[in-house]
């Protein structure tokens, strides 16, 4: 026992050294299993409010592109207001109320944290639960999709940004309305990839690139980006397509969680189609 | 004593304030990410008793995590760093000035020196920090030229904080 105590007196340096990288593994495996489950709810109060401070000072500097993207994001919509259509004919139409039940709200938010050098990229908003955020709901910005929101906490969320090599993001191709998948790299913030489109789909340079409901986080036809490359995958027959993002992911400030509220009467359809299949098989 | 305390307790705010709100937000590209808040580390007095070392760097670590979305990777690196400072200054420097409240910096170690010595543990620092951030050794090469670009930009940038601090306190 003498000895032991001696020994570890001696190396002393050594133990600490060993107990400190315990300390960071256990605290890396924990997180990583569990998504970064708690640990925003640790640090979010602190370090989000100290950003909040920077934000409030360097948010001046671009103030100007921000006006810009919202106001042509303004003139975008109210081209779709009824007003702006000239009406056709006489006849009248009688506009039921129950006719329309909103699907999507939308909570507008700013970007409190914001990273595009990682390979994992995450954003954190200022608005979080008590805001009616929710796990998994989209976010979207004046210029694309941003994302999805992946951790929630009363007063900040944690969104998965589209530049995330664990992000999958439904889209289509507009003109075609084929679907794929919209991946990331890792390598450049301004292009991601759109795989699993069918070499037989006409594709071609140029073609834009928007969401789809098949998610059930965005709403139908959000612009994600432009095609730039096509290049073909012999073993998949399938395209590997590149698309230049629409949304600047450098210098994101307002940004809109999309709350779908229809969306759990889509996952559980789609849940039942799933499990009648399943019995199908089994007979 | 007390002013040396205040003087470190500074820089660490500093470094720590510099890295958040300056060089985080560098995009130059995803290769390219440059921690130069480990030079509070290199930076020490060569008569830092280990166990501070180690938990400062603990401390260094734990504070950079707080301000990233994933916990972990900046504790184990700069722990792994500051453990290995110490051999790296028995093996290099003399035994007179290892007991000295001296600071390893280009005009007590040499320009030549002291580049191989911030060389040697930025790499160790930002070889952890990068694979345990990617959490997997799928892009195994993708990972380690994002290892070897963003230890050039933080060499880069210690070595402008060297020149720039040298040259003060020359003068006054």
């Amino acid at each position: 026992m003498k000895n032991l105590i001696f020994f570890i007196y001696k190396y002393y340096v050594f133990f600490m050294f060993l107990a400190f990288e315990v300390f960071a593994l256990i605290v890396l495996f924990r997180f990583n299993n569990y998504q970064q489950a708690s640990f925003l709810n640790y640090t979010a109060s602190t370090s989000s409010s100290i950003y909040n401070a920077i934000n409030s000072t360097t948010g001046y500097f671009n103030l100007k592109t921000l006006n810009d993207s919202l106001q042509a994001e303004n003139s975008r919509l109210r081209s779709q207001l009824l007003q702006s259509y000239y009406q056709h004919g006489y006849t009248t139409t009688t506009v039921n109320d129950t006719q329309y039940k909103q699907q999507y709200v939308y909570i507008s938010a700013q970007v409190v944290n914001n990273s595009i050098s990682k390979k994992n990229n995450f954003i954190t908003i200022d608005k979080g639960s008590l805001h009616g955020v929710k796990r998994f709901d989209g976010v979207i910005c004046p210029n694309g999709v941003v994302g999805i929101v992946w951790q929630v906490t009363p007063y900040y969320s944690l969104i998965q940004s589209v530049l995330n090599s664990k992000s999958n993001t439904g889209a289509k191709i507009k003109k075609t309305g084929d679907i794929g998948t919209v991946t990331w790299d890792g390598s450049n913030a301004l292009f991601a990839q759109l795989s699993n489109v069918n070499t037989y789909v006409p594709v071609a340079i140029g073609d834009e690139v928007v969401s789809t409901t098949q998610s059930a986080s965005y709403p139908e036809e959000i612009p994600i980006g432009k095609i730039v490359n096509i290049d073909r995958n012999p073993e998949k027959n399938a395209y590997d397509i590149t698309i230049l993002v629409h949304t600047p992911f450098s210098r994101l400030k307002n940004v809109y969680v999309v709350r779908n509220l229809f969306k759990e009467s889509q996952q559980s359809a789609e849940v039942k189609v799933l499990e009648e299949e399943a019995k199908d098989h089994d007979n | 004593m007390i002013i040396d305390i205040l003087n470190y307790l500074t820089r660490f705010i500093l470094l720590v304030f510099f890295q958040i709100v300056i060089v985080n937000n560098i995009d130059l590209s995803t290769y390219v990410n440059p921690y130069i808040y480990v030079v509070f580390i290199i930076g020490l007095p060569y008569n830092t008793k280990p166990w501070i070392v180690l938990v400062l760097s603990l401390l260094l670590g734990m504070t950079m995590d707080s301000f990233s979305s994933l916990p972990g990777p900046h504790i184990a690196a700069t722990v792994l760093m500051g453990y290995f400072r110490r051999f790296y200054l028995i093996f290099s420097t003399n035994k007179d000035d290892l007991s000295t409240k001296i600071e390893p910096s280009i005009s007590t170690k040499g320009p030549i020196g002291f580049l191989v010595y911030a060389l040697i543990m930025v790499f160790i620092h930002h070889f952890v920090l990068f694979y345990l951030e990617a959490f997997s050794f799928n892009q195994f090469f993708s990972t380690l030229a994002r290892v070897f670009f963003s230890t050039i930009f933080t060499i880069l940038l210690i070595g402008l904080g060297q020149l720039l601090f040298y040259r003060i306190a020359k003068k006054a």
